[in-house]
């Protein structure tokens, strides 16, 4: 066989590289941040926090502004870091709106949050004109649609070594991520369990529910801000509560639990991307945006399967039926 | 730190503990030694601070002043031989987990927090960070607790699916997988039918009489005068110590719940739940 014959053979399909090139990293970085967001708000959804990681969602919006106008680029290292400290910025004003105003937790959680997204859109809105890089388009829905691949013509070019050297770096990044929040929750599974279950107990035998929590507040913004640069904010909030939420009522089993938010936060990244970019042209005559079309499908899943587990459950309460 | 003899060999000491509420005060220079393998009731009206009691011993509650000592030494320091039940309405009983799982939250020790077995098997651990006993024991353990409360069948239900009899002896259950030599009870009898209530009593009672001491937070007057030995009648500060009919005499319980704000309660039926 020549040379070029080989090369023939080895060569990656005209239509598959085109879907590799324009679809491939878009849909690897919603699945990849759907999943690892449903596997951090399956815990919040646990300790009943889910409106907790909604408002760190919404209350790191002007910090990512202000790192973004501060630095004039979204490298993730400042638009960590102002994500960070806007999110703690509003957790201390929780806990000093419930010490000094007497209001109820959920009150004063969502004071705070509103008013620093507001303050987050404000500033996009001041400053918008100056910016392309970060409208307010952007910053709900992502920008998929920047993360084409410029992928090598053979499939040899793509497993040799630097074949990802032209990949855009979010996916690769939420990958990242979803690997190491996969591997903190298995190794302190234990710990996590307990810790969510009795908080009391938890601390008599010596662990500490509030380093825990705080653990995975860090890796929960950490997700919300990777995810938001990469699938916007409004998808990070629905992919935060709307799997866990449906696989609580579909199990009541926490390994089992866990795992099917897991896999229906991933199920709606990919179905969702497909069905936006490779389903709506042929429906509706043009691609839709892709988040919308992710959060609407959780949320679906979510309406669903609470029909389906009050169907089943006689309308009383979760397992009560079931005894 | 000095302390005194009895201080020192009490499962637990209290020495002038005074705990506040956004500045109210909840509990005010409580000082009290648990006598050692005895069963004893704290009893007192609606906010008399029981449960703060217990929560500023095991420093879940920052006292405003005041320690607490167990065998002499800080909880920190002791906490292996404590196990504390807290109240039964205090956790989320939809939580998926099952009873087994529960009750092996107290047989863990150490490492079992943060490795989990299957991760990280114990053969692999150089000897000195080894897990005390192996995972499969304390699964057997945790099985074998919860089979002595009646529960073996509900082993690997849903905690939500048990009465709440049951999710009580559940708690029970995970105190015991502890194996501590001092039990914290904080209302393990709250919602429990009678006929279970004598059961987990006979099972403390064999507790005791093992050297375990038992301290609960009890809202029934008349069972903690016939089935504790000791009692701590408490209304914000000590109103009497001693044993359990002596301690919640008429006289007593009247001053404990006159200078509350409940009702005062004695001996007639209706007024008997204080809680």
């Amino acid at each position: 066989m020549s040379d070029t014959d080989e090369r023939a053979a080895d060569a990656i399909p005209a239509g598959l590289h085109e879907f590799m090139t324009l679809d491939l990293m878009p849909m690897v970085a919603v699945t990849a941040s759907a999943a690892t967001l449903a596997l951090l708000g399956s815990f919040l959804v646990l300790r009943r926090q889910a409106m907790l990681g909604d408002a760190m969602a919404h209350s790191v919006l002007p910090g990512l502004v202000i790192a973004f106008l501060l630095t004039g680029s979204r490298a993730a290292g400042p638009m960590f870091a102002g994500a960070t400290a806007a999110a703690a910025l509003s957790g201390l004003a929780i806990g000093a709106i419930i010490r000094h105003g007497r209001v109820e937790r959920s009150a004063a959680i969502g004071l705070v949050y509103t008013t620093m997204f507001a303050l987050g859109v404000l500033l996009l809105e001041l400053n918008g004109g100056a910016n392309v890089d970060l409208d307010v388009d952007c910053v709900l829905s992502g920008q998929l649609e920047l993360m084409f691949w410029n992928v090598p013509s053979t499939w040899a070019g793509v497993f040799e070594e630097g074949g990802l050297d032209g990949a855009p770096a979010q996916p690769l990044r939420l990958v990242g991520l979803l690997v190491i929040s996969c591997v903190a929750v298995a190794v302190g599974w234990p710990l996590l369990r307990a810790v969510a279950f009795d908080p009391a107990f938890a601390r008599s035998r010596g662990l500490h529910p509030t380093m825990v929590a705080a653990a995975l507040m860090v890796l929960t913004t950490l997700a919300i801000v990777l995810s938001f640069d990469a699938v916007g904010s409004i998808l990070a909030i629905a992919l935060l509560t709307c799997p866990p939420a449906t696989a609580r009522l579909l199990t009541d089993r926490m390994g089992p639990y866990v795992m099917l938010s897991v896999g229906l936060g991933a199920a709606a990244g990919v179905l969702g991307y497909l069905l936006a970019t490779q389903a709506a042209p042929l429906l509706l005559g043009a691609s839709v945006d892709a988040s919308g079309s992710v959060a609407t499908l959780s949320g679906l899943g979510l309406a669903l399967s609470a029909a389906l587990s009050h169907r089943r459950r006689g309308g009383s309460g979760p397992a009560a039926a079931r005894l | 730190m000095i302390l005194r003899r009895s201080e020192a060999r009490a499962p637990l000491a209290l020495r002038s503990i005074s705990v506040a509420y956004r500045g109210v005060p909840a509990l005010w220079d409580v000082s009290w030694e648990a006598r050692e393998g005895s069963m004893t009731a704290i009893v007192g009206p609606n906010g008399a601070g029981k449960s703060s009691l217990l929560n500023a011993a095991i420093g879940a509650l920052r006292p405003l002043a005041g320690e607490a000592f167990f065998w002499g030494q800080s909880f920190a320091s002791a906490r292996s031989r404590v196990a504390y039940v807290p109240q039964r309405e205090s956790v989320d009983w939809d939580f998926p987990v099952t009873a087994l799982q529960v009750v092996e939250m107290g047989a863990a020790r150490r490492l079992d927090w943060l490795l989990p077995d299957w991760l990280l098997p114990d053969w692999l651990l150089p000897t000195w960070v080894r897990r005390q006993e192996g995972s499969r024991e304390h699964r057997a353990e945790a099985r074998s607790c919860l089979e002595d409360l009646g529960l073996g069948a509900f082993a690997d239900r849903p905690i939500g699916q048990l009465s709440g009899g049951q999710q009580q002896r559940v708690f029970l259950a995970r105190a015991m997988a502890q194996q501590a030599d001092l039990l914290l009870l904080d209302e393990p009898f709250a919602g429990v039918d009678s006929e279970t209530e004598d059961a987990l009593f006979h099972r403390l009672r064999s507790l005791c009489d093992e050297g375990t001491t038992i301290i609960a937070v009890h809202h029934d007057l008349e069972s903690a005068r016939t089935r504790f030995d000791d009692a701590l009648l408490l209304s914000g500060s000590v109103i009497a110590t001693g044993s359990a009919r002596e301690a919640l005499s008429e006289d007593n319980v009247r001053r404990a719940f006159a200078s509350g704000s409940a009702t005062l309660a004695s001996s007639d039926p209706g007024a008997r739940q204080l809680a």
